[in-house]
């Protein structure tokens, strides 16, 4: 069984590379450049971070840390 | 793919260190990876017990072929690489995007009249990642076991009412794509400034008198995670 914290800690990495990933996609294909777009990164990663503390105080606690 | 210890099972995950196919029953989780047997870490012997439990399973191994100065150099070299040199991959990887975004910041202009800030956080950052691969380093040679994303900053034993680290960063985020997307300049936000301080000081105010019924509560909810962390 996989709890919800080691899933958000799974997936982290991946959605971080998948969000510059389409940030880089945005800027060949609209007329969105990199430069205007990569805040969204610092706000993936800060958002990620909430979603692992909320799971991470679940009933589950402790696992990791 | 099958499991490698039993052929008719099907792989439920993989060694981080090895790359084995494992089974369900064979594979071991330890710091927050999956391991086979062979290369479990020391000191996470034993998968059944929860790692919130201390549990002291003998002095870990020191492993003299680690130099600091080694670290110190190549992670001031190339960025990340120190981290890597570690064995920390992640980590050098999380540190070389940082480093790469806040050059691109720089180069793109994108943030006009903040240059000088940008180019001091270059080299703060550079700094630190070569300082930080000399301590990982120098607490691997002394045996000491060390976190995938082990940092001179000490994240786990603050306070875990309130999860700012996060909060700043989601509004600074905020704050950046509003200015590059020329919705609201930063220049404009930034006259703002003096409030930073009302709302620090209203939350000072806050803890200060809430502090004193919260103080039992919170020194018994951290404790575990600090004993927890050096265990780590």
């Amino acid at each position: 069984m996989i709890s919800s914290s080691e899933l958000v800690r799974a997936v982290r990495g991946p959605i971080i590379l998948i969000t510059i990933g389409t940030l880089f996609a945005l800027d060949h294909m609209t007329p969105y450049g990199f430069q205007q777009t990569w805040p969204v990164i610092l706000i993936v990663i800060g958002l990620l971070t909430l979603i692992g503390r909320a799971t991470r105080s679940g009933p589950t606690a402790g696992g990791v840390a | 793919m099958n499991c490698l210890n039993h052929p008719d099972v099907s792989a439920a995950a993989f060694c981080r260190s090895c790359g084995k196919p494992l089974c369900e029953q064979c594979k071991r989780v330890a710091q927050g990876t999956v391991y086979c047997e062979e290369h479990l870490p020391a000191g996470a012997a034993n998968p059944m017990r929860p790692a919130a439990t201390p549990v002291y399973s003998g002095p870990p191994v020191a492993d003299p072929s680690v130099s600091p100065g080694l670290a110190f150099a190549l992670g001031l070299i190339v960025p990340g690489v120190g981290a890597i040199y570690n064995g920390q991959y992640a980590k050098g990887l999380v540190h070389a995007i940082i480093f790469g975004l806040l050059v691109s910041i720089i180069s793109s202009g994108s943030a006009p009249g903040l240059e000088p800030l940008f180019g001091i956080l270059i080299a703060v950052w550079v700094f630190y990642m070569a300082i930080e691969a000399h301590h990982t380093a120098a607490k691997r040679r002394a045996g000491q076991p060390v976190d995938e994303f082990s940092s001179l900053i000490d994240l786990h034993t603050r306070g875990s009412r309130f999860p700012a680290g996060a909060v700043v960063l989601i509004v600074v985020g905020v704050l950046l794509l509003l200015n590059t997307t020329d919705i609201i300049p930063l220049e404009r936000i930034l006259r703002y400034w003096p409030i930073l301080l009302i709302v620090l000081g209203v939350y000072l105010l806050y803890t200060r008198l809430t502090g004193a019924a919260q103080a039992d509560d919170s020194s018994a909810g951290n404790s575990p995670k600090e004993v927890q962390h050096d265990q780590q």
